[in-house]
């Protein structure tokens, strides 16, 4: 009961406590003053200071405590402790106070938690986006950037929030666009060089943020860098294409003309024109077979027609055919397919184009007295391998990942001396692609190069 | 001119300094990609950029000039200003020798290179293009770290530096007719170790912006 009383003592500041004693002083001078003699002053005291303590004891419990509960949730619930609850069940309006601060309370609690969740929400999207997000305030400060520019930019969005756009993209055009979008209130596309310092091209789209105090800009920027490539890919093709196909028919124009004009009469001239003629149409014809097969076989026009495939005859056939052209130049053609090589399933006709195409250019590009090896093997994992190795020029670093496109050529003077349609590799490339197998290409200049082609032993 | 407008002063130079990093940024991308792809009209393209790059140049320092008599800043403010002249001149410098390989691209015109070591100058450059990239950004979030991160990327450039010289100079000791192209690459693998070591001078400023400190970092 003391102990009790003690911590009610406690937590009574001293202004309440001085107010008690202030009023049982007014009272006791009120009775002096009205009353004078007539009244024993400590009878009066003796009277009043119970009903003074009922009084305090009163307004200590039914006031004062539950107000001070109620300061201290308050104080709790501003410093962020939104769980709190005041246990305050009185019907009076203090009762009433506490029960609102409880409400309150709950949906301040309730508010945050949407307000987060949809931070959240808003959040993973912008993470999650394959486009590159920007947005900009309407003094030109960063307000975020998504990971995806944090990424391509290298730099970190903390950093970035708060600088100026300039700080973030160097590029005139960027910060332009954005100004006029602005300005203008209006979307805006562009594309943007930015040097990351590789060059890359962005697709860039501007949207003036709406709706907010100060506007803004909101920035989309879609890497475009892959499909400029191929763009450019194409472009090239087609060039590479017009100028092969031109080549050969400016020369059989040039003859024909000529033979016209006279020269069909002296017959050895005639026929030595035909004979250039037949030769620059051979190469036309190869040349449209070639592009015709190839968009064949990338098309998936013609599948490949699947049966039993033994190597050591197709080698036998390809070596057949080059048998010829090796031994003028004394080049020797050795084959290190052991006995044991496994069947293959796969299109015998494909296969065998495969070979030709890698021997073939082997031998052209082999010095004289050169040797072309063939080897093969079990690669593991249910592979095979079958390997075209010469001692020939070579294939300069650079230009490695780049043979197996239709119409790259090393050296472009140097490989139309050697003839061939600038498509064999490419053909070769997706042949494998159709049986599931890959080819791969190792070279030092000057040492010679190696073709690899894995293929899968069974075909599913 | 209270604190306000000071600071934003200051903000506008630093921009302005940024937008010509951007510009000079691009010219030395060009430049070398001129060079490589034998690029005649993109190199004359680098070369009349250069004007703007100079007009910035003189328009930013006279700002800078102008902050410095008129607000008398002192301590970091006075660092301020007095590093945005030395990015400024760094950045200037290497417009410049972009403008130089731009016209060695010119001078060869016409005149495939098929050198060996012309298969470096491409990874330099982009070494060097990196380190001008890092300055900047170190310069914009007063990065220490990457600032010096940066600079250590230098002796890269400086080793390909030396080996691009030995390899060129052995090929003109080969073959006399590909002196004047060896001369060439000669000069734009120095221009390019010189852009690399300027880029070396915005991060030494950029530290003695952050700390006060002095770093010789080549």
């Amino acid at each position: 009961m003391f102990k009790r009383f003690r911590e009610f003592a406690g937590s009574i500041s001293w202004r309440p406590l001085a107010g008690y004693f202030l009023m049982l002083f007014v009272f006791y001078a009120a009775v002096e003053f009205f009353a004078g003699d007539r009244v024993n002053a400590w009878a009066v005291v003796l009277v009043a200071l119970p009903f003074a303590i009922a009084l305090a004891w009163i307004l200590l419990k039914r006031i004062l405590e539950p107000l001070a509960e109620i300061s201290e949730a308050a104080r709790e619930m501003a410093l962020g402790y939104l769980d709190r609850e005041i246990r305050i069940y009185h019907d009076d309006e203090l009762g009433v106070l506490a029960r609102n601060i409880n409400l309150l309370g709950r949906k301040l609690r309730q508010t945050i938690y949407e307000i987060t969740e949809e931070k959240d929400r808003m959040g993973a999207v912008l993470n999650s986006m394959a486009d590159g997000v920007i947005a900009v305030d309407g003094d030109g400060r960063v307000l975020l950037v998504n990971p995806v520019v944090e990424k391509a930019l290298n730099i970190s969005g903390e950093q970035c929030r708060g600088k100026d756009i300039v700080g973030v993209i160097r590029h005139l055009d960027f910060e332009n666009s954005f100004q006029t979008a602005l300005k203008n209130q209006e979307d805006l596309t562009r594309e943007i060089q930015v040097l990351t310092p590789d060059p890359r091209y962005y697709r860039v789209h501007f949207t003036p943020l709406k709706g907010t105090g100060r506007g803004g800009v909101v920035a989309l920027l879609r890497d475009i860098t892959e499909r400029r490539q191929l763009d450019q890919m194409r472009a090239e093709f087609i060039a590479n294409v017009s100028h092969e196909l031109r080549t050969p028919l400016t020369s059989i124009r040039g003859f024909l003309e000529t033979l016209l004009d006279g020269a069909v009469e002296d017959r050895e001239t005639a026929l030595r024109f035909l004979k250039i003629i037949d030769a620059e149409t051979g190469r036309m014809t190869g040349l449209i077979g070639d592009l015709f097969s190839l968009s064949n076989i990338e098309s998936g026009r013609v599948a490949p027609v699947m049966e039993e495939i033994k190597m050591a005859g197709i080698i036998d056939k390809v070596f057949a055919i080059f048998s010829h052209a090796a031994g003028e130049r004394d080049i020797k053609l050795i084959s290190g397919i052991p006995p044991d090589f496994p069947v293959l399933t796969g299109d015998t006709g494909m296969i065998t184009r495969v070979l030709i195409n890698l021997v073939d250019n082997a031998i052209k590009y082999s010095h004289d007295g050169g040797e072309v090896t063939l080897s093969g093997g079990p690669a593991g994992g249910g592979e095979i391998f079958v390997r075209v190795s010469d001692r020939g020029i070579g294939i300069p670093e650079e230009s490695l990942s780049r043979i197996f496109e239709r119409l790259y050529r090393v050296d472009k003077a140097r490989s139309r001396e050697y003839g061939g349609s600038g498509l064999g590799l490419a053909i070769v490339k997706h042949i494998l692609e159709a049986h599931h197998g890959r080819i791969e290409v190792s070279s030092r200049p000057g040492l010679g190069s190696t073709f690899t082609v894995y293929l899968p032993v069974k075909q599913i | 001119m209270g604190r306000y407008l000071f600071d934003k002063s200051l903000r506008e130079i630093q921009n302005d300094i940024l937008r010509m990093g951007g510009l000079v940024e691009k010219a030395i991308y060009d430049s070398v990609d001129a060079f490589m792809n034998q690029d005649v009209t993109a190199a004359a393209g680098v070369i009349m950029g250069d004007e703007r790059i100079d007009e910035l140049f003189t328009e930013i320092e006279d700002k800078c000039i102008k902050l410095i008599a008129t607000q008398q800043p002192i301590a970091r403010d006075l660092r301020v200003a007095v590093t945005g002249i030395k990015i400024l001149t760094s950045l200037e410098r290497m417009a410049d020798h972009s403008v130089d390989i731009a016209r060695s691209t010119m001078c060869l015109a016409g005149h495939p290179m098929a050198l060996r070591p012309l298969q470096e100058i491409p990874r330099m450059a982009r070494l060097a293009r990196q380190m001008v990239k890092d300055g900047l950004d170190a310069y914009v979030h007063r990065d220490v770290n990457k600032a010096r991160e940066m600079c250590a990327m230098d002796d890269q450039v400086d080793f390909i530096f030396s080996h691009v010289f030995r390899d060129t100079i052995s090929c003109m000791a080969e073959d006399p007719g590909v002196v004047t192209q060896g001369a060439y690459l000669l000069y734009v693998s120095r221009y390019l170790e010189r852009i690399a070591d300027h880029a070396t001078n915005i991060g030494e400023a950029v530290i003695y912006l952050a700390t006060g400190e002095r770093r010789e970092l080549n």
